[in-house]
């Protein structure tokens, strides 16, 4: 049967978005993402946890402690925050996200706070020790020169 | 004439001090040598007392700073999980291989062992390169022996400069790099270095400062910040670029 030309073209219209309205329906069905920011730290450290994709109040958990939170909704996205606490021993903690039957889980690292040990220590130089022995040098000559310079109150007057 | 300097009244049967004509060299002399004498001090000083690095305070704001205020983690086409392998830094000479770290037993962050001095390793727990996140890789500046290592080359990074991390997926990740700084290991700002930021994020982490014989380890990190500007498929010369190898850092 031969369709005639406006018919043709609604028809691609309505498929084209039809279309549209699938992929721009897309992320709200996409599977949500947790974001951590830091995700490292030391005791004391306040994580901020992002569930994007989670139009629900949400709650999350900090896996083998007793460290849990709520994410409320905002704007699409979950998103709260914890606070690692004395009892969180240096380690990979993971943290879950459970928004409404969907759960995702991201690592959390609990460090000792330091930074990273990076180098043995051949390279470096002596500037120290170095200064110091210039500076030594320069103290001796002045001491020796302002001692030639000394008036000799021991000479007496003729 | 008594001179000025004869106290008045003084006894006309004393000796009256003779006047030496004396050169102008000598006070001269002295003044300059003791700013020597005292310049010098300062140096000895100096070199004993450690002097700490000026640095501005930062006024952070009263309530706490939303790091997703300006970051989106679902707002872009960030790539999905996937090991690195492989950094390279032209502008600078770096060609290392990649390897996983954690943490060691007293909860420090692993590094690549002292005897492979051509490694970098990368943050396995973090986010990898071009995942939304900082994905942080560390390099030593020198090892026990050997001299320079993988990053002693960092000392001469630029902003600006280009840093390609190849991942297991055969995909090149190109970063820019932003900033450069120093921290004294004790207060190694986290909330920077793995914090997020718009855009999937890279940073470089080795040793800098002095280095602590007692303690046997440098006093500071030296972290490079830089900045996702794209991807591609790894070519084949991308794949036929040689690796700084072991015997790259016998000197």
């Amino acid at each position: 049967m031969r369709m005639t030309q406006p018919i043709r073209g609604m028809l691609a219209a309505l498929s084209l978005s039809a279309a549209l309205v699938l992929t721009s329906a897309a992320p709200a069905n996409a599977a949500i993402t947790v974001t951590l920011s830091p995700t490292a730290g030391a005791t004391g450290t306040r994580v901020d946890v992002l569930a994007a994709n989670c139009d629900l109040d949400a709650t999350g958990d900090v896996e083998n402690t007793d460290t849990s939170f709520k994410l409320p909704k905002n704007n699409n996205n979950a998103q709260g925050s914890f606070t690692v606490t004395e009892k969180m021993k240096p380690g990979v903690y993971t943290v879950t996200v459970t928004c409404g039957s969907d759960t995702s889980s991201t690592k959390f690292t609990v460090t000792s706070g330091t930074g990273a040990a990076t180098g043995g220590g051949s390279t470096a130089s002596e500037a120290a020790t170095a200064v110091l022995w210039t500076g030594a040098a320069a103290v001796l000559i002045a001491a020796a020169g302002l001692w030639l310079l000394r008036r000799r109150s021991n000479v007496p007057a003729v | 004439m008594s001179p000025p300097s004869e106290p008045a009244g003084g006894a006309p049967t004393r000796e009256r001090p003779v006047h030496r004509p004396e050169p102008a060299f000598r006070p001269v002399a002295a003044v300059v040598l003791s700013f020597v004498l005292a310049g010098g001090l300062g140096l000895m000083l100096g070199s004993v007392v450690p002097v700490p690095a000026f640095r501005m305070p930062h006024f952070g704001s009263p309530f706490h700073d939303d790091p997703f205020a300006v970051a989106d983690p679902a707002g872009g086409t960030w790539l999905d999980r996937s090991e690195p392998t492989r950094v390279d830094i032209g502008a600078v000479g770096v060609h290392a291989p990649l390897t996983a770290l954690g943490l060691d037993y007293e909860g420090n962050f692993e590094v690549p062992r002292m005897w492979r001095p051509h490694e970098a390793g990368w943050f396995e727990t973090g986010p990898t390169p071009g995942e939304f996140g900082p994905a942080v890789l560390m390099g030593h500046v020198d090892t026990e022996r050997s001299g320079p290592a993988v990053f002693f080359p960092l000392k001469e990074i630029e902003e600006g400069d280009r840093i390609e991390v190849t991942r297991g997926d055969g995909i090149v990740v190109a970063f820019e790099v932003t900033a450069i700084e120093s921290y004294a290991k004790r207060r190694l700002p986290y909330e920077e270095v793995f914090g997020i930021e718009p855009q999937p994020a890279l940073r470089l982490i080795t040793c800098g400062g002095a280095f602590d014989r007692e303690s046997g380890d440098y006093t500071e990190n030296l972290v490079v910040f830089a900045t996702y500007t794209g991807h591609r498929d790894a070519t084949a010369k991308d794949r036929a670029r040689p690796l700084n190898g072991r015997d790259h850092f016998k000197d």
